[in-house]
């Protein structure tokens, strides 16, 4: 690949920069932006310019095909790594991708007639001072919508909720059930939490408050009355603003316990 | 006759000539992205007041959807703007258009087909192999096009699917406008026809939300469009340049069989359809006819269908029978026609305004389709894509007759994207900007941007209920703390307490399931869940259904809303911000309890049953 296609050259030293970073720096966000180009515009850049070499392509074209051809690159390419004993890992579609990147350049340099200019330097179009402005305006908007949209708003008129959970722990010499509440209210909120097993009267009753979001989860040892049948354990949760009203109920069942002999 | 060298001078411009983009200037564009941008930001100020319950009027969607698209429509009905304006306003109308859908649903997947591929996304992700099932939608793991690009950069990146889908979607919607431009342009050899054909194109019903999902035909329509632009290069006289669009032909082909099942047939029936018109138009022509590449798509999809996704077969068939015999039924008068304006699911009502904005906009494409037929006819016929165009315009009228036949609307709906590719062409050569009186110069292109905005606001309210058509609270704060909506935080407690376990929940809560809640999830008519879910009683069948698939735990939920697939996911809302939910006798839950099935999560609306867990 001669130095003379610039544009050749460029494709591949930005698919060797990329390919780095994605595998070397271990931060999403940055991964992110070097992986899109990486994946979405320079396979079928390259795949684009090993099938039209030495013929001009409009700007259009050349964006259009770049962008599909990387996303059916990808389509079609994940079936063919599919094959591959590890499958589609990172390293693998790494690989890939660059195979068709340098391949790609590789097969378009060679294609060209060597008296045959590379694509001319691009330039970008002059921009006016007003249009430059309007531009950031653009820009600053477009930015005020994702903040807007990304940021999470208070809403007055929706419904929240209590999550109560149960589910058994320990081992079956020592049963356990594991409890939890969650709050999803508008305010915060204090609560009962009762504890009964079978028919008899409370094991455990706790008090508690949860601001929204906050969650409380407790593990509780449960001595199973030896009665040599599954035994029910059911948890309660009362708000304290409504304190004789069951808010919240789950149920469970302890493994038997056989009874001793005497 | 307008010659394609025109237009391939015209869109050579954009790029060849380095003195002329030295000495042009950007044109509009720079003015209507502004201006597009202020749409998005007031689109996204709707939304937000949505999520925040304030119940804001649909006026400020409808202003700010106008101000992103009437300055472009106008612009590209101009005879001045250059090709490469007209390019750079398409792409802008595209992307403009999905960050409009991204504002809508910025922190999960909400669209009924999103969480379904999500999930089998997020099964690639994690077990490095393609083809693991989906209980859903099992046909959607055997086309796995679209997962298997967003795993390559969910599995570079560390993003999650959501985030890896996002920039997927809008690479793909780049593709589909940029496409369509080349594709009109080509055919046309005017860009001002190709740009125009963009802006008829995004009034169809999919194109603002349907078409934006993270599903498999959001990828596999682009490409097919670039596959039809890649033949449209190819019908030139010169060996060597036709023999250089194989490669985007060849590749596109086999992406779009991978991709989607339906549009992989709709490829190979537009090819076959096209290599046969080639035979009638062009038979003295040199141009190459593209019957190898018809026969190739042939063979791709039969391959694909025969080794890999046979049940496609069972899966598509029903759907396609139910739709006919409901036409039939609907034809003979045996059964009532379906209401207009009804949503089906939530059977909410589109506002009189609205559905005269939507008729209105039928109007308008049925009174430009004589006109744009007779133009297109005369000018392009020997273009052999246009007599399938006019015939796709003239057919989509037909599916719109489609939408009163109960079970077959929504076959019609799905239809309408792939004709309406067509009808768009055929529009666009009506020529409607080039009426100008002599009092009024721009008379025709105000009126073309006019007739344009009720078409794409027609297609938007066809499209989708208008209560979902704003942003709806699945994240809020509380006392500054975010908490999410009760089935979006019940699919996280299972993510962290039960992940990968079998439940049977409704069809919003299985989505979730599947995708938050990283859980196997089945719902609908797979083992008759959905009459489950909503009978007070327990019969012996029910629970050998749910054996039968496997299934260890019942998710109930109260809310009806729960099992539509458009509105289920969000918060319960009070007055004013929304009716308070219709809920299921409490027996459909408790009927659980009377087989000593524990009930081991409560969060009001929503309760689970372990039916593995009994004594």
């Amino acid at each position: 690949m001669s130095l003379r296609h610039h544009d050749l050259v460029g494709a591949a030293i930005a698919a060797v920069l990329c390919a780095a970073v994605v595998l070397f720096v271990p931060v999403t966000a940055i991964r992110a932006v070097f992986a899109t180009p990486l994946c979405l515009i320079l396979p079928g850049y390259a795949v684009t310019v090993a099938s039209f070499a030495g013929r001009k392509l409009s700007r259009a074209h050349l964006l259009t095909l770049s962008v599909a051809m990387s996303l059916a690159t990808l389509a079609t390419g994940a079936v063919a790594l599919n094959f591959l004993p590890e499958g589609l890992r990172s390293g693998w579609w790494v690989g890939l991708i660059m195979l068709i990147v340098l391949g790609g350049c590789g097969v378009a340099a060679l294609r060209r007639s060597p008296s045959a200019e590379s694509r001319p330097r691009d330039r970008l179009p002059r921009v006016r001072r007003v249009d430059a402005a309007l531009l950031l305006g653009a820009c600053a908007a477009v930015a005020g919508t994702f903040t807007l949209s990304y940021t999470p708003l208070p809403a007055r008129h929706v419904v929240g909720y209590t999550e109560l959970w149960m589910l058994p722990a320990g081992t079956a010499g020592t049963p356990a059930v594991r409890v939890g509440v969650v709050s999803a209210e508008l305010h915060p909120l204090a609560y009962r939490l009762e504890l009964r097993l079978g028919s008899r009267r409370a094991i455990m009753s706790l008090r508690f408050a949860l601001k929204p979001g906050q969650a409380y989860e407790k593990l509780v040892p449960v001595a199973s009355p030896a009665t040599g049948a599954s035994t029910e354990i059911t948890a309660l949760l009362y708000r304290n603003d409504r304190a004789t009203a069951v808010y919240r109920r789950v149920t469970g069942w302890l493994p038997p316990v056989p009874r001793e002999p005497r | 006759m307008v010659t394609l060298a025109a237009f391939r001078q015209d869109v050579r411009a954009i790029g060849a000539a380095q003195t002329t983009w030295r000495s042009s200037r950007l044109g509009r564009v720079p003015l209507i992205a502004c201006l597009a941008s202020i749409g998005l930001l007031v689109c996204s100020v709707a939304d937000a007041l949505s999520r925040a319950t304030l119940a804001p009027s649909l006026m400020i969607f409808w202003g700010g959807l106008l101000l992103i698209v009437l300055p472009i429509f106008y612009r590209l009905s101009s005879a001045e703007a250059s090709s490469s304006e007209r390019f750079a306003l398409v792409c802008l109308l595209g992307l403009t258009l999905y960050a409009v859908k991204l504002a809508r649903d910025p922190f999960s997947y909400t669209l009924p087909d999103e969480l379904i591929h999500a999930y089998n996304a997020n099964q690639i992700a994690r077990f490095h192999t393609l083809f693991h099932g989906n209980p859903i939608l099992p046909v959607s793991a055997l086309y796995p096009g679209l997962e298997g690009t967003t795993s390559a950069l969910m599995s570079m990146t560390g993003l999650s699917s959501f985030g890896a889908g996002l920039i997927v979607i809008a690479a793909a919607r780049l593709v589909m406008v940029s496409a369509l431009f080349l594709l009109f342009g080509r055919i046309s050899g005017s860009s001002r026809v190709a740009g125009l054909g963009v802006a008829f194109y995004v009034g169809n019903s999919n194109f603002l939300h349907w078409g934006a999902q993270f599903s498999y035909e959001s990828l596999a329509l682009p490409l097919l469009v670039v596959v039809l632009v890649a033949v449209a290069e190819r019908d030139t006289p010169e060996r060597s340049e036709a023999r250089a669009w194989a490669v985007p032909i060849i590749l596109g082909t086999a992406a779009v069989v991978v991709t989607h099942h339906l549009t992989s047939y709709a490829l190979a029936t537009v090819l076959v359809a096209l290599a046969l018109v080639h035979l009638v138009v062009r038979r003295r022509a040199r141009t190459p006819n593209p019957w190898p590449f018809a026969a190739l798509a042939l063979a791709f999809a039969a391959c694909w269908l025969i080794v890999v996704a046979s049940i496609t077969v069972g899966y598509l068939s029903p759907v396609l029978d139910a739709a006919f015999k409901a036409t039939l039924h609907t034809v003979s008068g045996e059964a009532a026609p379906r209401q207009l304006f009804q949503s089906t699911g939530s059977g909410f009502a589109t506002p009189a305004g609205e559905r005269i904005v939507a008729l209105m906009s039928v109007a308008i494409l049925a009174a430009g389709l004589p006109f744009g037929l007779w133009r297109a006819w005369r000018e392009h016929r020997t273009q052999p894509l246009v007599p399938l165009f006019c015939v796709a315009a003239i057919a989509y009228f037909g599916t719109l007759a489609l939408r009163f036949a109960p079970q077959a609307w929504e076959t019609g709906n799905r239809a309408s994207e792939f004709l309406f590719i067509g009808l768009a062409f055929v529009l666009a050569c009506s020529h409607l900007e080039r009426y100008s009186p002599r009092r009024a110069r721009r008379l025709g292109r105000v009126l073309l941007a006019g007739c344009l905005g009720i078409v794409a606001m027609g297609g938007v309210i066809s499209g989708w209920p208008a209560p979902s058509l704003l942003s709806q609270p699945l994240l809020v704060t509380a006392e500054g703390n975010r908490i999410e909506s009760e089935p979006l935080g019940f699919a996280r407690w299972v993510s962290r307490q039960l992940p990968g376990r079998r439940f049977a929940a409704s069809d919003a809560d299985a989505r979730l399931l599947l995708d938050h809640g990283r859980a196997t999830a089945f719902t609908g008519h797979a083992g008759d869940i959905e009459d489950i879910l909503q009978t007070p009683t327990l019969p012996p069948w029910q629970l050998l259904d749910l054996r039968e698939l496997d299934v260890r735990y019942v998710v109930t939920d109260s809310r009806r809303r729960s099992f539509d697939i458009t509105t289920g996911y969000y918060f319960s809302v009070t007055p004013p911000a929304g009716t308070p939910d219709t809920l299921l006798p409490a027996a459909a839950a408790d009927k659980f309890e009377r087989v000593r099935a524990p009930r081991i999560f409560d969060s009001g609306s929503i309760i689970v049953y372990d039916l593995d867990g009994r004594p």
